[in-house]
């Protein structure tokens, strides 16, 4: 029986595919072309990953520096009553001290200048300490630092104001 | 175009979607052969269609994440297919007969064939036809293409994109007369493709 072309090629359209192609060879050209695509995707992966961990890491580090920085200031008096009393009892001295030598005029300030210069130093050190004891907690080491920059302090504060009176007595001989 | 198979294909385009090398390696395998045939009978040539498949699948799953009908993805890779086809067919630089200078009468004869011809024969014999009249029946008769899809494609005239569409029936009729496949002889002749 005859049939129009057409109709031939319609009817007969899936049995037309019937050669056979080089399947391995033609898939191997397309993985090996893939592959570099898949690599993107992996590094887009590792770059994804990478932000979120430094999204991550800097989120920790600012809620650990203002959860630092919201810590309670630790005195000695927070130790223990003992410490705190002994350190206000040791700052009223000081400041009895201070109240002492009164105000310093500018020719006493040129003349002990090694001495304010070694209050301070002394100064910087207490500092030191008292943010050790902030960021590192209570330790026997630091608790006595505090307490010797006291009886230091003092002991400068009495020379300080030893050596103002041996001057005022030495001025008043010399000027008798 | 649908293929019929086992598997749920749309769970294997979804972990293509996801870059899974077995289920692309799987799509593969149940779409290459026919989309080899259609890329060799749209080309005439072999290498050429082993490049256009290759092409087009790599196209196919690096843009695989565009396609939405997940149902429809046989229909697109063979658009993708004929379309790159016809990017190979475009570089020989083709020169589409108008009507005027076919012989009609000529056109009208061999337009009927025996039914019992061998299919594997006629998909050879579609290879042999002119660059021109070749890709048009394919489009036309195979793909379902209509006369102004053709020429769109082709950038002719819809009058020629029908004649030339005439033209290639009555080579191929002419074809099979002139060969023994009309009454199923499967051997595949070694003559040098019919001019245009």
């Amino acid at each position: 029986m005859k049939l129009e072309i057409e109709k031939y090629l319609r009817k007969n359209r899936l049995r037309l595919d019937a050669e056979n192609h080089n399947e391995d060879k033609i898939w191997k050209e397309i993985e090996g072309k893939l592959k570099p695509e898949r690599k993107n995707g992996e590094n887009w992966f590792w770059k994804i990953a990478a932000v979120f961990l430094l999204g991550v890491l800097s989120t920790y580090i600012v809620v650990k520096e203002s959860s630092d920085k919201q810590v309670v200031i630790i005195t000695l008096a927070d130790i223990s009553e003992d410490l705190g009393k002994k350190e206000a009892d040791l700052k009223l001295v000081v400041d009895k001290k201070w109240s002492e030598i009164g105000p310093l005029s500018q020719s006493d300030k040129l003349q002990f200048q090694f001495l304010l210069d070694e209050l301070q130093e002394l100064d910087g050190i207490y500092e030191l300490y008292e943010n050790d004891l902030q960021e590192h907690g209570v330790n026997e080491q630091t608790i006595q630092v505090l307490l010797d920059y006291y009886e230091k302090k003092i002991r400068i504060l009495n020379r300080l104001s030893l050596e103002i009176e041996k001057q005022k007595s030495h001025e008043n001989k010399t000027t008798i | 175009m649908k293929i019929s198979f086992g598997i749920n294909e749309v769970k294997l385009i979804r972990l293509c979607k996801k870059g899974d090398s077995k289920a692309q390696f799987r799509l593969y395998k149940l779409y290459s052969k026919a989309m080899f045939n259609i890329a060799i009978r749209m080309t005439g040539n072999r290498a050429e269609a082993e490049d256009v498949v290759q092409d087009a699948f790599i196209k196919a799953f690096t843009e695989i994440e565009k396609l939405n009908n997940e149902n429809a993805f046989g229909g697109w890779l063979k658009r993708i297919v004929i379309n790159r086809s016809l990017d190979e067919i475009k570089k020989r630089k083709i020169n589409y007969l108008e009507i005027d200078s076919i012989n009609e009468k000529q056109i009208n004869s061999y337009y009927e064939i025996e039914e019992e011809t061998d299919p594997e024969a006629v998909h050879h014999l579609i290879k042999k036809l002119p660059d021109g009249a070749r890709e048009i029946l394919v489009l036309r008769a195979l793909e379902g293409y209509k006369h102004a899809e053709i020429a769109e494609k082709l950038k002719i005239s819809e009058s020629t994109a029908k004649t030339q569409f005439f033209r290639a029936k009555h080579l191929l009729g002419k074809l099979i007369k002139d060969s023994d496949y009309e009454i199923g002889n499967r051997k595949i002749p070694q003559e040098k493709q019919i001019k245009a």
